[in-house]
């Protein structure tokens, strides 16, 4: 059973239904003493840096999800939620889970040329390592919304980050990770079509294979 | 390379989806009539966004009540595709419940003007990119003005309303032409040369009758996302139309996943 953080601003409904689609069973959960009895765990999001981590701070779910992840069950980070799982964000104030060690920046701090936020879909540029996670991620258009991302260069320091890369006026940033059983995607596979799906796919496949 | 959207526009009053003409209304079906005649359940590979605008004219909360809330409930448990609400939004009560509702992004238009702080305290609550500022233009003694209330009320200068909704921080500027609204002429691509330039992504509705009228705007530069709130034009198999053309036109836009475009079918007649 996969649990799916309550993120109390989102598209969580798309994401079930997504799940659902992998015939993946999965449960919103609030209650951080709730979370030791889940398989996996998916960290949505939409909003603003620090309104999202002060909501998990509040209800003790930042320490409950960096617990759920010490034990090594797989973690996904959606968009907002990918961003959550690193250091901290130039959008805001507040300290990340960290389980990520990379800070979050403005596209513009990236070298991006272009209109901010990146809206619609993009493709993957470059992709490395033997994720079969990531490896899902080739050739496919997947959707983004947002200003803010993981740089490639940032992304670059920690070796056992694997990354698929996305180029966008001249910013290149992470668009999908994996550390160890930490995954996440800054483009939302649940509202990406068919290519999420399959992505979905992968993740839960970690879940039958562990 | 970032792809150009086509956004689907549907406009919502108590239970029925509408026809919008010149932002006259004609009421055209419910939830199922909706799903049934633009074939949903495949609609994601052809459409980019969503966006459910309730338009009702009774001073009631929008985005509310059951019935909303199971018809989009409805619509997205047959596609997964981003989606946008909006219509008449004035407060963070009826943004947060957009956001409750599966809403990835909201739609603001008459609060530029009227309600101007809730825009900004959205932009800091839910962040830039999932704000959007809608204005309605029409043409004017040469030049171009802006309308709020569902077309109804005089506003300001197009130049200026553009300058005051981007300086809100919303993350989108979508740009409707009352005069081409359900029209099919095509869009106004003089309005739209009015609005290049902007420092957020452009998605310009009104007018759109046929695939060529995409390839018109998204050829511009500065315009990412075209939309159509067209009922009746784009019924069937319309996007899937509109995507392949595109498409053959090398236009950069997202492949349409199984590439099976089959003979066009009559549009069914409906009520």
């Amino acid at each position: 059973m996969i649990a799916i953080i309550d993120s109390q601003t989102g598209n969580i409904g798309s994401l079930l239904n997504a799940l659902a689609c992998v015939e993946a069973a999965a449960e919103i959960v609030s209650d951080p003493a709730a979370l030791p009895s889940y398989d996996a765990l998916v960290l949505p999001g939409v909003g603003a840096f620090d309104h999202a981590m002060t909501t998990l701070r509040q209800r003790g779910l930042d320490m409950g999800i960096r617990n759920f992840a010490s034990t090594g069950r797989p973690v996904l980070g959606i968009c907002l939620g990918m961003q959550l799982l690193c250091t901290g964000s130039d959008e805001g104030e507040c300290v990340g889970l960290g389980l990520i060690d990379a800070r979050i920046e403005h596209l513009s701090a990236m070298g991006c040329r272009g209109k901010v936020p990146h809206v619609g879909f993009n493709d993957i540029a470059q992709q490395e390592g033997d994720s079969p996670f990531l490896a899902a991620t080739a050739g496919q258009d997947f959707y983004f919304v947002h200003s803010y991302g993981l740089s490639e260069v940032s992304a670059r320091r920690d070796r056992e980050l694997q990354t698929a890369i996305t180029e966008y006026e001249g910013a290149r940033f992470v668009a999908a990770l994996q550390r160890g059983t930490v995954f996440a995607t800054q483009f939302h596979p649940e509202k990406s079509g068919e290519a999420g799906v399959a992505l979905l796919q992968q993740f839960v496949s970690c879940l039958t294979h562990a | 390379m970032l792809k150009k959207r086509l956004i689907f526009i549907l406009y919502y009053d108590a239970g029925h989806f509408y026809l919008s003409r010149n932002f006259r209304l004609q009421r055209v079906g419910d939830v199922r009539w909706l799903v049934d005649k633009f074939r949903f359940k495949a609609i994601g590979r052809f459409i980019d966004e969503l966006v459910i605008l309730d338009v009702t004219r009774q001073a009631t909360p929008r985005c509310a009540g059951s019935t909303f809330s199971d018809s989009v409930a409805y619509l997205m448990r047959q596609t997964l595709v981003p989606l946008t609400m909006g219509g008449g939004l004035s407060s963070m009560a009826d943004a947060e419940r957009c956001f409750q509702l599966g809403a990835d992004k909201i739609l603001f238009n008459s609060a530029v003007l009227a309600n101007p702080g809730v825009i900004t305290d959205c932009v800091a609550r839910f962040g830039a990119q999932a704000v959007i500022g809608a204005l309605d233009v029409l043409p004017e003694a040469g030049g171009y003005v802006t309308r709020v209330g569902n077309g109804q009320q005089p506003a300001l200068g197009l130049a200026e309303h553009l300058q005051r909704t981007v300086a809100l921080g919303v993350g989108e500027v979508l740009v409707n032409s009352i005069e081409r609204d359900g029209t099919g002429m095509g869009f106004d691509l003089a309005l739209i040369e009015h609005c290049l330039g902007l420092q957020v992504p452009l998605i310009v509705a009104g007018g759109a009758g046929k695939p060529e009228h995409f390839g018109q705007v998204l050829r511009l530069a500065d315009v990412q996302a075209a939309a159509t709130g067209n009922l009746f034009n784009f019924i069937g198999k319309g996007f899937e139309q509109v995507r392949h053309f595109l498409l053959a036109q090398q236009f950069p836009v997202r492949s349409a996943g199984a590439p099976r475009l089959q003979p066009t079918v009559t549009s069914e007649a409906t009520s």
